[in-house]
């Protein structure tokens, strides 16, 4: 899961982009760095060099006194501050030179080359020479090469920390930033999951990427919600032509089954069709009652309904047919108001429980649990369980649409229009329906909203 | 009984007029509001089947009308809609029982059946008492007894057992019974009635010489003795 979030592009972006910046920046500007210090380097060791061959030339041509005048006036007025001169007698005693004594360190003899840390961090660098009569001429630099190296690393280093904080801090700003607008549509996609069409993205107003992707998911939205509401319109349209005719056949067979002269194995026949036609006309009218819920034309009564008492009628109703085909319905009911329709509820009541009933096997739990949520308002949980098979996972979703069959090969009797209509019925006062698969069995779980 | 009816539809007014001639009973037809609110207010009718989706006067205005000139002839209300709104306007209006289109005649009967005994039970006091051939139920203790021995019931089936005792030996229908016993108002599905009938059956016809409680094949139940 942790590996699955950072290797999300989001994170990749964040983190991968600054470390690559710095990594890129490195390779291009050590070189630079290593350039420049070599170069500074070479010109320091060049004019102590040039110094130092110079000042063997005044010795040569004008003696040691000369070359004791020379240094001293060059002490006295340097034309580098940093330049540093010690010319010691063949006993080591101190000729002239703006040195205290000889530096530790550096052998006393010719040397081409010395370089040695000085206790103030700085470095001497420089060349010893051995004049005529065994003087030693050393001519240096107190090189500020090496504290300009710490200096420059430490700025180095801290400007990489700061840009790589910066850059974090930017990167976890955009992720929250896009984390916030990623949840804003992923809790409106829930509730269009949830069957509520009339929700939208959001857009945030900037243009951006993301505003052209919740664009599109909104036009697909909004043709998905014209299609369904087409089928909707035909299915109820279908019942609502279908019906009449149907009636009239089904007045032919009432009067058919009543006359006289007919042999009883026909009359039974007739009534048996009439079952049957009783049946289609039942679903006829759930439909248009379920197109009329849907369609909001059904406003509901807002009477105080005792819940507990319309589940406790509903499952004492069915207990006998559970109990008739060897099941049994095990109901823990609390007390629990709702508004709303009484008869709607207990048809909410009656369809869960017969279709637990009915693709259920062994037991039944009912359960209704007065749950506060906030303390403005209270929640009426209420979780219909049976112990069947249960419905595939991929089905799950699905089921409270009208005429969905888990097993479309199969010809058993699908969901038909009953949880279509506990969840119209549930949407209508407020609440929310769902259903999970419990291991045996299937769960459905209702949520409706009780007066505080 | 002298039934007014009174519906638009050419073909259900035949239905309905053929299913209560060949009960017994004679039947006036009216095919709009006017016609109807006539009738209904010059005979003496014993029922009006009054379709609730009328031309020219709508069903309620022809009933309110008819409760307003201290006409107090029980009327059903037929109607195509069958959500309780509806149900509740046309109770409101006056009406003292409602029908859903399509229905089956044997339910249009029991129905007129009960609204013309409520009339004349009207008169009677309060009873304590019911009984039905060795049948015999206690509304103030709560007991039956079927040829004096005591039999146990639950709540409910106490309930449907009174419900059809004060019903007896009429036809009532199992949407009847939701209504009457469960209070909810639309047509049960499955055989959730047939199913605590048949458990009452259970109680108070076991062993009985003579059943009571019987099923009326594609209408309902009655309680009393077999008539035939």
């Amino acid at each position: 899961m942790a590996w699955r979030r950072i290797r999300s592009p989001v994170y990749l972006l964040t983190w991968c982009l600054p470390l690559a910046a710095a990594v890129v920046l490195a390779l291009a500007l050590w070189p630079v760095y290593r350039e420049s210090f070599a170069d500074l380097n070479k010109q320091v060791r060049e004019a102590i060099a040039e110094e130092i061959q110079g000042l063997d030339e005044h010795y040569h041509e004008k003696g040691i006194e000369a070359l004791k005048e020379t240094i001293d006036l060059r002490v006295r007025a340097p034309a580098d501050p940093d330049a540093v001169y010690l010319l010691l007698d063949s006993d080591g005693h101190k000729l002239a030179g703006n040195l205290a004594g000889w530096p530790n360190g550096v052998p006393r003899q010719e040397r081409p080359w010395f370089s040695v840390m000085q206790t103030d961090g700085n470095d001497l660098e420089g060349r010893v020479f051995e004049l005529y009569d065994n003087r030693l001429l050393l001519v240096g630099r107190r090189s500020p090469l090496r504290r300009i190296d710490q200096h420059l690393r430490t700025q180095l280093w801290s400007a990489t920390i700061f840009g790589l904080i910066a850059c974090g801090a930017i990167g976890i700003t955009a992720i929250l930033l896009f984390r916030w607008r990623i949840s804003k549509m992923a809790t409106r996609v829930d509730s269009i999951e949830s069957g509520d069409l009339t929700q939208r993205l959001p857009l945030s107003g900037a243009g951006d990427e993301l505003d052209e992707l919740a664009r599109r998911f909104n036009s697909a939205f909004d043709r998905i919600a014209t299609l369904i509401d087409g089928t909707r319109h035909i299915s109820s349209a279908i019942a609502h032509d279908m019906r009449r005719p149907v009636a009239s056949l089904r007045n032919e067979l009432d009067e058919l089954s009543r006359d006289s002269r007919l042999e009883p194995a026909s009359r039974e026949r007739v009534n048996q069709a009439l079952e049957r036609i009783d049946e289609m006309l039942s679903t006829f009218s759930a439909l248009l009652r379920l197109a009329r819920i849907e369609a909001g034309s059904f406003g509901p009564r807002h009477d105080d309904i005792d819940l507990r008492a319309v589940w406790q009628d509903a499952v004492d109703l069915y207990e006998a047919v559970a109990v008739e085909r060897g099941m049994h319905i095990a109901a823990q009911l609390e007390p629990a108001t709702v508004t709303g329709d009484r008869d709607l509820l207990f048809q909410v009541a009656q369809n869960l429980l017969e279709n637990a009933v009915r693709h259920g096997g062994g037991g039944i739990e009912v359960e209704l649990r007065n749950g506060s949520k906030g303390s403005t308002s209270n929640i009426a949980h209420l979780t219909v369980r049976d112990h069947g098979g249960g419905v595939p996972p991929e089905a799950l979703p699905h089921i409270f649409e009208r005429f969905y069959r888990v097993d479309t090969a199969r010809t058993s009797s699908g969901f038909g229009i009953g949880l279509a209509l506990v969840k119209a019925i549930v949407e209508l006062h407020g609440g929310r329906v769902r259903a999970r698969n419990a291991e045996p069995g299937l769960a459905v779980e209702v949520e409706l909203p009780s007066p505080a | 009984m002298r039934i007014l009816v009174v519906e638009d539809d050419r073909e259900v007014a035949r239905f309905i007029e053929r299913g209560l001639k060949e009960a017994g009973h004679a039947v006036d037809l009216a095919a709009d509001g006017r016609d109807g609110l006539f009738l209904a207010m010059s005979e003496p009718y014993q029922a009006i089947v009054l379709d609730r989706m009328l031309p020219q006067v709508d069903g309620l205005a022809i009933l309110r009308a008819l409760r307003g000139s201290k006409i107090d002839t029980p009327v059903l209300i037929l109607s195509a809609l069958g959500d309780v709104d509806d149900r509740v306007a046309g109770l409101r209006a006056g009406g003292d029982d409602y029908l859903i289109k399509p229905f089956a005649v044997s339910e249009l009967l029991a129905r007129l059946e009960v609204l013309q005994r409520r009339v004349s039970a009207n008169t009677a006091g309060p009873v304590t008492t019911l009984r039905v051939a060795d049948l015999e139920m206690d509304l103030l203790k709560r007991s039956v007894k079927r040829s004096g021995s005591k039999i146990d019931l639950q709540p409910k089936e106490f309930q449907l057992l009174e419900f059809l005792m004060r019903h007896a030996d009429q036809v009532v229908t199992r949407t009847m019974l939701l209504e009457g016993v469960w209070d909810y108002h639309f047509d049960p599905r499955t055989n959730v009635i047939d199913v605590h009938i048949s458990n009452l059956r259970a109680k108070i016809d076991r062993g009985a010489t003579q059943p009571l409680l019987h099923t009326i094949r594609g209408s309902g139940y009655r309680l009393g003795l077999a008539s035939d």
